[in-house]
């Protein structure tokens, strides 16, 4: 930099500081290719924007973070504030512990009322963000004197974070287009249906928090790339590291980097900031991936993390380069280039050699189970059973897309054009983001929710854009556009006309079809609709604008009545209560699960063992406090597959399994009383096949008739005597004829049940919830004596005589 | 360069090369070798590391993990510097050598704080 | 003082008498009353050892138990056989369930065993045989009343009963009732007298007109059952096997031409009685301690490669009295899905069992087991969940010399940072 420049960055540079003390928001750096004499009156007319815009900014912020706090609330007023799902309640679990014991007992807590008999190392084996963030909050309410219930701060932490993830997504986009494209992002973001479907008033998950990191630690690295700080950089490696605390799902970041850095790298983009952003955060980033245990080594030696490091190379290697081409005079660089392409190739194939090498002796080729489940979609369920069985790890339906990202299915096309114009580091970056989340989220429908916030970022963009152009030809249809002054303009616009900004946004489709006549020319890269001037005025004429935004206004009040209609109608179910509607529109409640898991807590002996499927494990543990045998962590397969061999098994099989695992209780759902879809019997196959995985003599075609699954009196006699059919249906027969006037009706699989008459050798029957959902029997002891053994030698039974017959109860004594 | 043989004219043209380097290296600031130096050497550092663990096996592999990264932190970081007060760099808009000195410090506290962590 | 010291004397005896008289009380449920007098040696000794009998008759309208749910009888000795149904309420169920809360049972039949019996017996295990069927040996016999039928026979104690009898009993053992069969696989019953050879389970006096079902030694003449809870019951087919004319029947031919001295009815019947009224055999457990070696205090959960001190009392009943138990084969298991450790408990000869053991390099959820069976004693079970947590973070060895290289350039990567920022901000000349 020559000192002439030099001397006016640092002129220029104080007002900046000031800014930065009176505005709460971000001054909005921006980085726009211009010279430096449009950097000086591009940052005089930024200094003139208004206070007003500024404070209607502001509003418009808290605005998005209200809303998007509220729009999570329809659970808790539906229902009540109670903690959905099955994940959650594990992690509700190890946040009451982490108040109750502190952080170091959360560290190395041992757990022994889970995975009987072989326990699980909770310290080391969770990802734990959430739980310290609500720990810590917890402590700071408490600090306070607001003596909130754990469980209080566990429903509404995600809501929370959820607005704060609105802030990050504004900030990020900020960085890439501006503050109105970040307004936009941040109210797409508050509301979009896919996200919110995490993290709901009682959503008690990894992504609630994961979401919000993701987003800040994009906006971290962004920023770094636009100012080439390394405070910056300190700060995106800390939130980096507690991304990495809070979800898995951090190796899409850790992944993502290197792809932008190699894009940059390889289309002449490279500069100094962006070894300024990468290589710090890489090298930090190891070191913090590695301090969470539950990380560990891995953080060097799975495949996940070789892209970050290739990068790395690459990065060095290419900054290396060119500072030799920068000392060297030409021909000793042309001489030095020959001399290195000769010899050092061979060094780098040497060095491929040996990666390859290490990556192809691991049988997964380095790469963890689930990260190979999302390259390969096929590999699950070839291999991983349980993987394959979860629902949400299936590739989504088209209309799925609609449903989670509605309106932003048609601006994320238009927003990653506009990111190309004009192209920066930092627009690469989204395009990279949101081309790359598409393609995961083809793969596993849980991923949508890392498309959602790029979806809203593009979008953002995109809309941005498009109000911009109509909102520009509304305001000032008679200026004549100079280059630098267009872009101050732009600036202007958004800054001083806000209030439609936030509410209407545009709807792609129908207003591109109107924005026929251009409005910005003659700058390069001024709007992605140059190319639509056909009249050479270069504007929209004022009334197709005002159509234009109208119906851009319309298409986003759809967008908001479908997020609030998605969010109340479908997501906001904490599938431990259900609810239906009785004919005369009054609601019914079904509270079974918590019913059982109350009797359980109250009615049995603290250290008994109680064994389910491994779905309703987190519940059990964390509801009615007692051991089980297998949850939903799913770590052991083997495990796992006992209890599914147990329950395809006969009934004395299945007790002298039970009784091996010292179970005392087992706890059966079913759904046919009431017709509940999602019960024991529906899954029952998939017991049967990873039982069978593990297990040899279980056969799934044993348990299917003709290759239909049945459980009418075509099932054979596998499945009607296993242990499963016999505690799902066990006096099932006469309740239903109350339910349905039919004796043994099955209301999910709508068949009358093959085997009415079930009774019970090995196991007593406890509790039945009220609508018969959960089922819990008891394993019964071996008997005191020994009756009835396998006598050859006995003479035929005796006949009971009639004297033999009459009452006993002579004796005053209380009947067995 | 032509002298007998392509051998020795290769050799000659690789130490001309470096002669041409080293000539021109001495133009830069005293202050941007200093922190070249230092760089060069983390970097020697985490090569003896690495051959160390190679040799005497990865037992504390937490250990190695900090050393080596501490090695290759500080030499990243140091590199950052170097690149921010390099006054021919033409990417860092209004960035003072002061704050970027600050920043420096920052970053490293942070790595150790980190790798102290770690290390175990 | 003579006054005082006989006082004391006499509380003395009292004393003594009242502890020794504070046995159980016993139910003796006869068929007929004339046993009383023709079993009298048996039921003497009974007395010897301090029972208090309570006889009643079979059909006893008042014939009960229990009150409520308190039992008034804490052993039962039954000697019926053609009794159609007990009286009052003390049927084959109610005697089960006597069985099933821990109480003794001996019960000695007949030939003429009614269903009622057949039933109690089925109910520990016993199968007995159809009524009017008699063990009947045609080549070894006693021929003292040259009875045509042959139906006194000899048996045989097993060998594996001598725990249950004190000791081997080589006299025979003479019998006259009807057999029982026992199933292959029972674990709980112990065949203690089975017959000869030669004998068979028929009908005395009518000729066969097919194979015997039960024959040989598969005949079961005395079993004796400990169930789960360390009830005991012991079912004999023969009455006459406790009376006072089989005890002084002597010299028994065993065989035609062989005599044999005195029979060993009376031993044999004693020790029975002894054991079934545990008397003999009876241990308990108590004190079951597990503690961190050289502490005092049981923890929450162990640690991998802990160790552990863990200590048991066993005791006997033997003479009226809990005796320390001596035994060199008492195990202890420590286990999680299958045993981990299993060691050898040393005693210390008051009844302490105890052993020092390291917990394995395995965290889980393991369990203290001891599990003691061996003919003749009381089943000992005792299970203590032991959590075993890994290694807490800071349980790791630190400082371990192979990374000093590691920490010495972790050092020296600090030491540079610090000069350069000296360097930077200190050095005097402005650098260039």
């Amino acid at each position: 930099m020559s000192s002439a420049q030099r001397a006016e960055g640092q002129l220029v540079k104080q007002k900046p500081v000031a800014q930065k003390e009176v505005a709460t928001i971000s001054n909005g750096d921006i980085d726009l290719p211009v010279s430096s004499a449009d950097l000086k009156s591009s940052r005089a007319e930024k200094l003139n924007r208004s206070a007003a815009a500024q404070i209607i900014n502001g509003f418009a912020l808290l605005g998005i973070c209200v809303l998007a706090f509220c729009i999570r609330l329809f659970s808790v007023v539906k229902y009540e504030s109670v903690i959905h799902e099955f994940d959650p309640y594990f992690n509700y679990r190890v946040t009451g512990f982490l108040t109750r014991e502190g952080f170091y007992n959360l560290w190395n807590w041992f757990d022994e009322h889970t995975w009987y008999p072989l326990g699980r190392v909770i310290g080391g084996t969770i990802y734990p963000g959430l739980m310290w963030t609500a720990g810590v909050l917890y402590n700071v309410l408490h600090l306070l004197n607001i003596p909130i219930h754990v469980q209080e701060v566990c429903v509404f932490l995600a809501p929370l974070f959820s607005a704060f993830c609105a802030l990050s997504a504004y900030l990020f986009v900020k960085e890439i287009r501006g503050q109105g494209a970040g307004l936009m992002a941040a109210a797409f973001t508050a509301v979009v249906p896919s996200y919110i479907s995490r993290s709901v008033a009682g959503s008690f998950d990894n992504e609630g928090v994961a979401i919000f990191a993701l987003i800040f630690v994009f906006y971290l690295y962004v920023k770094t790339l636009n100012t080439g700080s390394l405070a910056w950089a300190t700060a995106s490696a800390m939130a980096y590291l507690y991304m990495v605390m809070s979800w898995g799902g951090y190796s899409f970041i850790i992944n993502l980097l290197p792809i932008h850095c190699l894009a940059c790298v390889f289309t002449g983009r490279l500069s100094h900031r962006l070894y300024v952003a990468y290589a710090p955060l890489i090298v930090m980033g190891t070191i913090g991936a590695a301090m969470i245990p539950v990380v560990g080594f891995n953080a060097v030696l799975m495949s996940e993390h070789f892209g970050a490091f290739f990068a790395f190379g690459v990065l060095h290697g290419a900054l290396f380069i060119r500072y030799v081409k920068s000392v060297l005079p030409a021909k000793a660089y042309q001489a030095a280039k020959t001399l290195v392409l000769t010899g050092g190739v061979a060094i780098i194939g040497v060095l491929l050699a040996l990666i390859t090498g290490y990556v192809m002796a691991s049988p997964t080729f380095g790469w963890t189970g689930r990260s190979l489940s999302l390259l390969d979609p096929t590999y699950a369920s070839k291999y991983i059973p349980i993987i394959a069985s979860v629902s949400e790890h299936q590739p989504p339906a088209w209309p799925s897309y609609f449903t989670d990202i509605h309106v932003l299915v048609l601006l994320v096309p238009a927003g990653l054009a506009a990111c190309f114009r004009p192209l920066s580091d930092a627009s690469l970056f989204l395009i990279l983001y949101g081309v790359t989340a598409v393609y995961f989220s083809g793969v596993m429908v849980r991923l949508m929710l890392v498309l959602a916030p790029a979806a809203c970022c593009l979008g953002g963009v995109a809309a941005h854009e498009f109000l911009l152009a109509l909102t520009r030809a509304i305001r000032a249809p008679n200026l004549a556009p100079s280059p630098v002054t267009d872009a101050s303009v732009s600036l202007l616009d958004t800054a001083a006309a806000p209030s439609p900004a936030p509410k209407s946004k545009g709807k792609g489709k129908s207003s591109a079809a109107k924005a026929e006549k251009a409005k910005g020319k003659g700058v390069t890269a001024e709007s992605m609709f140059d190319f639509l001037d056909t009249s050479g005025k270069g504007r929209i004429p004022r009334d197709v604008a005002w159509i234009g935004l109208v119906a851009a206004t319309l298409g986003l009040i759809f967008y908001i009545g479908h997020c609030v209609w998605v969010s109340a109608e479908m997501y906001s179910a904490p599938s431990i209560v259900l609810q239906t509607r009785d004919p005369q529109g009054g609601v019914h409640v079904f509270d079974d699960f918590r019913e059982a898991y109350g009797w359980l807590r109250f009615n049995t002996d603290p250290n008994c063992k109680v064994a389910s499927w491994w779905d309703y494990g987190y519940q059990t543990t964390a509801m009615a406090n007692r051991t089980v045998l297998v949850d939903n962590n799913t770590w052991n397969n083997t495990h796992i597959a006992t209890v599914g061999r147990a329950m395809a098994s006969p009934e004395k099989k299945a007790w002298q399994i039970y009784r091996d695992l010292d179970t005392e209780y087992v706890l059966v759902v079913f759904g046919g009383f009431i017709g509940y879809p999602s019960d024991d019997i529906n899954k029952f196959l998939w017991m049967v096949r990873i039982g069978g995985g593990v297990f040899p003599d279980i056969k799934e075609k044993d348990y299917l008739a003709q290759g239909s699954y049945r459980v009418d009196d075509q099932a054979p006699p596998a499945l009607l005597n296993c242990l499963m059919y016999k505690l799902s249906y066990y006096r099932f027969a006469e309740a239903s004829t109350m339910v349905t006037g039919r004796y043994g009706f099955d209301r999910v699989r709508n068949t009358m049940i093959g085997k009415t008459d079930i009774s019970l050798q090995y196991f007593e029957e406890v509790f039945t919830s009220e609508h018969w959902m959960v089922r819990i029997y008891r394993v019964l002891d071996r008997p005191n004596r020994e009756t009835k053994l396998k006598n050859p030698r006995r003479a035929k039974p005796p006949r009971r005589s009639s004297s033999s017959s009459r009452p006993r109860s002579a004796s005053g004594a209380p009947p067995k | 360069m032509s002298s007998a043989g392509p051998k020795t004219a290769g050799l000659d043209a690789v130490r001309g090369i470096f002669r041409t380097f080293a000539q021109e290296y001495k133009k830069t600031p005293s202050k941007i070798k200093i922190l070249d130096a230092f760089a060069v050497y983390a970097l020697a550092t985490a090569a003896l590391q690495f051959i160390y663990m190679r040799l005497v096996g990865s037992f504390p592999f937490n250990a190695f993990l900090a050393g080596f990264l501490a090695c290759i932190g500080f030499f990243v970081l140091t590199v950052c510097l170097r690149l921010q007060l390099d006054k021919q760099s033409s990417d860092f808009k209004d960035l003072a050598p002061e704050r970027a000195l600050a920043d420096y410090v920052l970053c490293n506290c942070a790595l150790f704080l980190g790798v102290w962590n770690f290390i175990g | 003082m003579r006054g005082r010291a006989t006082l004391l004397a006499c509380a003395l005896w009292l004393t003594v008498t009242r502890v020794q008289a504070q046995k159980s009380d016993v139910l003796v449920i006869l068929e007929d009353q004339q046993l009383k007098s023709t079993h009298s040696i048996f039921f003497g000794h009974l007395r010897q050892l301090g029972y208090q009998l309570d006889y009643r008759s079979a059909d006893d309208k008042k014939l009960q138990l229990r009150d409520w749910d308190s039992w008034l009888y804490d052993k039962v000795i039954c000697f019926a056989a053609a009794v159609p149904e007990f009286g009052g309420a003390a049927d084959a169920q109610a005697l089960l369930e006597f069985v099933d809360s821990g109480r003794d049972l001996l019960l000695a039949t007949d030939s003429s065993a009614s269903d009622e019996l057949r039933e109690l017996t089925a109910g520990v295990g016993v199968d007995l045989e159809p009524q009017g069927r008699a063990v009947i040996d045609h080549f070894s016999y006693a021929l003292q009343s040259l009875t045509v039928d042959h139906t006194v026979v000899s048996g045989q104690a097993a060998l594996a009963a001598s725990a249950v009898l004190g000791g081997p009993i080589e006299a025979p053992v003479l019998f006259r009732g009807i057999g029982a069969s026992v199933a292959p696989e029972s674990e709980l019953v112990l065949k203690v007298l089975t017959a000869g050879s030669t004998a068979i389970s028929a009908v005395p006096g009518k000729p066969l007109t097919e194979a015997p079902t039960l024959a040989g030694n598969e005949t079961t003449l005395t079993a004796a059952i400990q169930t789960r809870n360390n009830a005991r019951v012991t079912v004999c087919g023969s009455i006459d096997l406790f009376s006072n004319e089989f005890f002084r029947w002597s010299p028994v031919v065993v065989t035609p031409g062989q005599r044999v001295g005195q029979s060993g009815n009376r031993a044999f019947a004693t020790q029975l009685a002894e054991w079934t009224l545990q008397d003999r055999g009876r241990l308990r457990v108590s004190k079951v301690r597990h503690v961190l070696a050289g502490t005092s205090e049981t923890p929450q959960r162990y640690r991998i490669r802990d160790q552990v001190d863990f200590s048991v009392d066993i005791h006997e009943w033997r003479k009226g009295s809990w005796q320390p138990f001596k035994a060199d084969d008492v195990q202890l298991e420590f286990v999680m899905l299958h045993p981990y450790l299993r060691v050898n408990l040393a005693h210390n000869n008051k009844g302490t069992f105890s052993t020092r053991l390291s917990v394995p390099d395995v965290y889980g959820v393991f369990k203290f087991v001891l599990n003691y069976q061996r003919p003749g004693y009381s089943h000992l079970f005792v299970s203590e969940q032991a959590p075993v947590r890994p290694f807490k973070h800071d349980e790791y060895e630190r400082f371990i010399p192979a990374a000093f290289p590691y920490y010495a350039s972790t050092f020296s990567m600090m030491g540079g940072f610090f000069a350069l920022t000296l360097l930077f901000l200190y050095h005097k000349r402005p650098l260039p």
